[in-house]
């Protein structure tokens, strides 16, 4: 099996060792700071914690590598969505039909057209797309850092069903089977003349119908397996489970969990007194 | 049978229909005593695994269906006890090893049943410790599923199955997707479990001569009903109606029938025939001398013929490495020439599916020369090599896509360009070479797993390849699937086509293959007549190579002029002829 970006990188660092909830707490406070403020330099800071915590954690800096093609078409993409269509549009930045002659920052004086940007529009979509980096980016470092029984474990203790939490963490696991089984299909159509050395939307077409219905074939044969698996571990047999692993959520837990709402209440709040996004 | 005494597993009259309507099991009577290791063995689609499902309760609780008759475990109802109920009496090993794990480690894949049963946590602890010392997983506890080889899997998982302390443990083909040595290793636990726990033991099984040595009683189930129970001396005897439903007894069994001793004086094991033969060699007048009997089949030929003909393969000084991990192949050399028939063996692990997907060009050597039909390996791609080696995959599920078997057949010929008339002879010589042709219409994904493999090897003939690669072709197969899939071969072979299997069943090597090239961990260790190899028994072992029954008792007896590298049944038969046994 190969690694998949959710699977569990062992480690002992101080994020590694904070109870699960904990962790989802911090990184839905992130997240929720992100959506409430709408400065760039601190939804920056943000974004460089979140990176900050990742590497405290011990994620190699390969595990960003899928984002680097990312980045920029996002970038590209709301930028250029935003500044032609945001609806808070006022002031024209710029005109790419004749854009050495008439940039212009004031917007005095600027025939607007078709295929004007206009500085608001650009710099919420730049906003955009830094919360969706953090989207991409908070939650899977939970999932990094806790494997999954200590992650079903602790969401149980604070009041999740623990059904829903194994179906939830058992949907997981599934990543890296689909992985592997993807590997071995195009290997197996490959063997069959399947050319996938040449390139174009038209093979790309070609080469899913063969692909995706073995993977979905093998999957759905998996699944039932893994119910008999599952079943014939006695699982479900009482609604309370033991739980042997995993630290328990403690006061001091609890309390950090409280500070941490509060603190991202006051944060937001001030952030927007003091810092407020400009323009829009 | 018992003085009222409850029963480990009482079935009655049971019969049990599918939802889709498909029957089963036909009024199943079976009666376990506690502390038994019972075999269940049977062709493919006997309702063996159905069986095994009834005795968790999974079957009919999960599954549905129509269930008549009655399933007592340990005194328990199966029909009006719930599946986890069941489940701590009853432990279940699967055939598909990563399909069973759950956790991501060992020793939360331990606990994860317990935890499920609400047992105390230093239970809990004390339990995963003395049952991974007995299963000896103990160096294991701290690993994750990537990390654990299939008969490793195996091990987990039958001991994540004693944390739940069960009475009952059963083996559904647990040992057929491993290695020889990690199905010995695994039958042995079981017996361990049997004689030091007292536990009773269910497994099915295709192979006779473990069950032999292993089981109390032998069950033998056919189109759902249990046709005959007895001793595995009282069943194996039966050669010739066992032979028939696609069973093979054990060599040894098979052996003393064809030299015709009676149904009630033929041994079963290893030892026991060793001990009937060796006082008749002593009273016999007179050994041959000459160590090689003299063969019918070509076998010996094979050397200076394939020395004659053109390489199709030559890999010199091949190594690969999968990225970050440690060498697959260390300077692999090896010609392969043109009409050869090639056992590749090893155990899991030792490089034999990397070195073939070298030949298909799925992978490049990370250093030396690899020489494919003549043209360097590294100016090939998979695709361009499709039509002239083709590699039959052990998982015929990963290719299978379209809705009838006619075309699916079709998909390889018609990615090389073949059109009209010429795209239908080829599809139909395919189905016809491998006996499907009468299934053209059907969808692939209706037929049972041998028919559907058949499938997958007519679609790579149906490109008319030069060579033709067998991974694992036999994984899982009974008798009768494992002998079609070779006879194939064979016949391939002797139109031909170049062959290379690589496979754990080493009756069949012996049996088809003339060359023989041994790996072991990543390098080829032994390349020669299969002849040859065998006569090298303790240099297999070492590679972990289960050497047939045959093959051993030639070795045991050579000190009484028997050559010790005859391979077969039917060679041993003659041979022994030859020195005066028979009946």
């Amino acid at each position: 099996m190969s690694h998949t970006p959710l699977d569990y990188i062992p480690g002992d660092s101080a994020f590694h060792r904070m109870h699960v909830v904990v962790k989802m707490a911090v990184m839905l406070s992130i997240l929720l700071l992100m959506f409430s403020v709408g400065n760039l330099w601190l939804l920056g800071g943000l974004l460089l914690m979140t990176v900050a915590l990742y590497r405290m954690s011990g994620v190699p800096w390969g595990y960003f590598k899928g984002l680097r093609a990312l980045i920029p078409a996002l970038l590209i993409f709301l930028i250029s969505a935003q500044g032609l269509w945001y609806s808070g549009n006022r002031t024209p930045l710029f005109d790419p039909i004749m854009l050495p002659f008439r940039i212009n920052f004031s917007g005095e004086g600027l025939q607007a057209n078709a295929l004007t940007l206009y500085a608001e529009g650009v710099l919420f979509g730049v906003v955009l797309a830094f919360r969706m980096l953090g989207m991409f980016l908070t939650f899977p470092l939970v999932f990094l850092t806790t494997p999954t029984t200590q992650l079903i474990a602790g969401l149980t203790e604070v009041g999740l069903p623990y059904q829903i939490s194994f179906i939830f963490t058992t949907a997981l696991r599934f990543i890296p089977f689909l992985h592997t089984s993807r590997e071995r299909v195009t290997e197996a159509q490959r063997l069959r003349g399947m050319d996938l050395e040449g390139k174009g939307i038209v093979n790309a077409v070609r080469q899913t119908v063969p692909t995706i219905v073995p993977m979905i074939t093998s999957a759905l044969r998996t699944t039932s397996d893994l119910e008999v698996a599952i079943e014939s571990r006695a699982f479900g047999a009482f609604d309370r489970r033991t739980a042997y692993r995993g630290r328990r959520f403690s006061r001091s837990d609890r309390n950090m969990v409280i500070g941490l709402a509060v603190a991202t209440i006051i944060v937001a709040v001030s952030a927007n007194v003091f810092f407020p996004a400009r323009g829009f | 049978m018992t003085d009222g005494a409850v029963l480990a597993v009482d079935i009655r009259q049971l019969s049990y229909e599918y939802p889709s309507g498909v029957r089963a099991l036909n009024r199943v009577d079976l009666a376990v005593e506690k502390g038994q290791c019972v075999a269940i063995m049977g062709p493919n689609g006997a309702g063996k695994s159905t069986l095994c499902l009834t005795l968790n309760g999974v079957i009919p609780h999960s599954v549905g269906g129509a269930f008549y008759g009655a399933v007592h475990i340990a005194g328990l109802d199966t029909m009006t006890h719930q599946v986890h109920d069941l489940a701590r009496r009853v432990g279940l090993v699967m055939q598909n090893p990563e399909a069973q794990l759950l956790c991501p480690s060992v020793e939360d894949e331990l606990a994860f049943g317990p935890e499920n049963l609400c047992v105390p946590v230093s239970e809990i602890r004390d339990r995963i410790h003395a049952i991974a010392a007995a299963v000896r997983i103990a160096d294991l506890l701290d690993r994750g599923p990537a990390d654990l080889s299939g008969g490793q899997i195996q091990r987990v998982i039958t001991a994540a199955m004693l944390t739940m302390d069960p009475e009952i443990m059963v083996f559904d083909e647990a040992t057929s997707a491993l290695d020889p040595r990690g199905a010995l290793a695994l039958f042995e636990l079981a017996r361990e479990l049997n004689r030091t726990r007292a536990m009773t033991v269910l497994m099915t099984e295709h192979k006779s001569e473990p069950v032999a040595e292993f089981a109390d009683r032998v069950v033998i189930l056919n189109n759902g009903e249990v046709i005959d129970v007895g001793t595995p001396r009282q069943v194996f005897s039966q050669v010739e109606r066992l032979t028939a439903l696609g069973i093979a007894p054990p060599q040894v069994t098979r052996l003393m029938h064809a030299l015709g001793f009676s149904a009630e004086a033929l041994p079963v094991t290893l030892d026991a025939a060793e001990a009937m033969i060796r006082p008749k060699l002593a009273a016999a007048p007179a050994a041959p001398s000459e160590e090689d009997p003299p063969r019918g089949d070509g076998h010996d030929t094979s050397a200076t013929r394939g020395a004659l003909a053109a390489p199709v393969i030559e890999a010199r000084d091949v190594s690969f490495r999968y990225a970050g991990k440690i060498d697959a192949l260390r300077g692999v050399t090896l010609t392969i020439r043109q009409g050869e028939f090639v056992g590749l063996i090893g155990e899991n692990g030792a490089g034999k599916t990397t070195l073939v997907k070298h030949f298909v060009g799925l992978l490049k050597p990370t250093d030396g020369t690899l020489t494919v039909l003549g043209r360097p390996a590294g100016t090939l791609t998979t695709s361009s090599l499709a039509g002239r080696i083709g590699l039959v995959l052990q998982n015929p599920d990963h290719q299978l896509f379209k809705t009838s078997v006619a075309d699916e057949v079709k998909v390889g010929p018609a990615r090389l360009r073949l059109k009209g008339d010429a795209l239908e002879t080829r599809a139909r010589e395919a189905m016809q070479a491998v006996g499907i042709f009468q299934m053209a219409d059907r969808h692939p994904l209706s037929l049972s797993w041998g028919d559907r493999q058949r499938v997958a090897l007519a679609s790579i003939l149906a490109m008319q390849p030069e060579v033709v690669i067998f991974d694992e072709p036999t994984t899982g197969q009974d008798l009768a699937g494992r002998t079609i899939f070779m006879d194939l071969a064979y016949a391939l072979n002797a139109r031909g086509y170049t062959i290379i299997v690589i496979t754990h069943d080493m009756e069949l090597i012996t049996r088809y293959a003339r060359r023989c090239v041994v790996m072991k961990r990543g390098r080829v260790v032994m390349d020669d007549t299969t002849k040859e190899v065998f006569r090298h028994v303790d240099l297999l072992g070492d590679t972990f190579i289960e050497v047939p029954q045959i093959v051993q008792l030639a070795h045991r007896l050579s000190d009484c002029g028997v050559p010790p590298n005859t391979l077969t049944v039917e060679e041993m038969t003659g041979v022994l002829k030859r020195m005066g046994v028979g009946a």
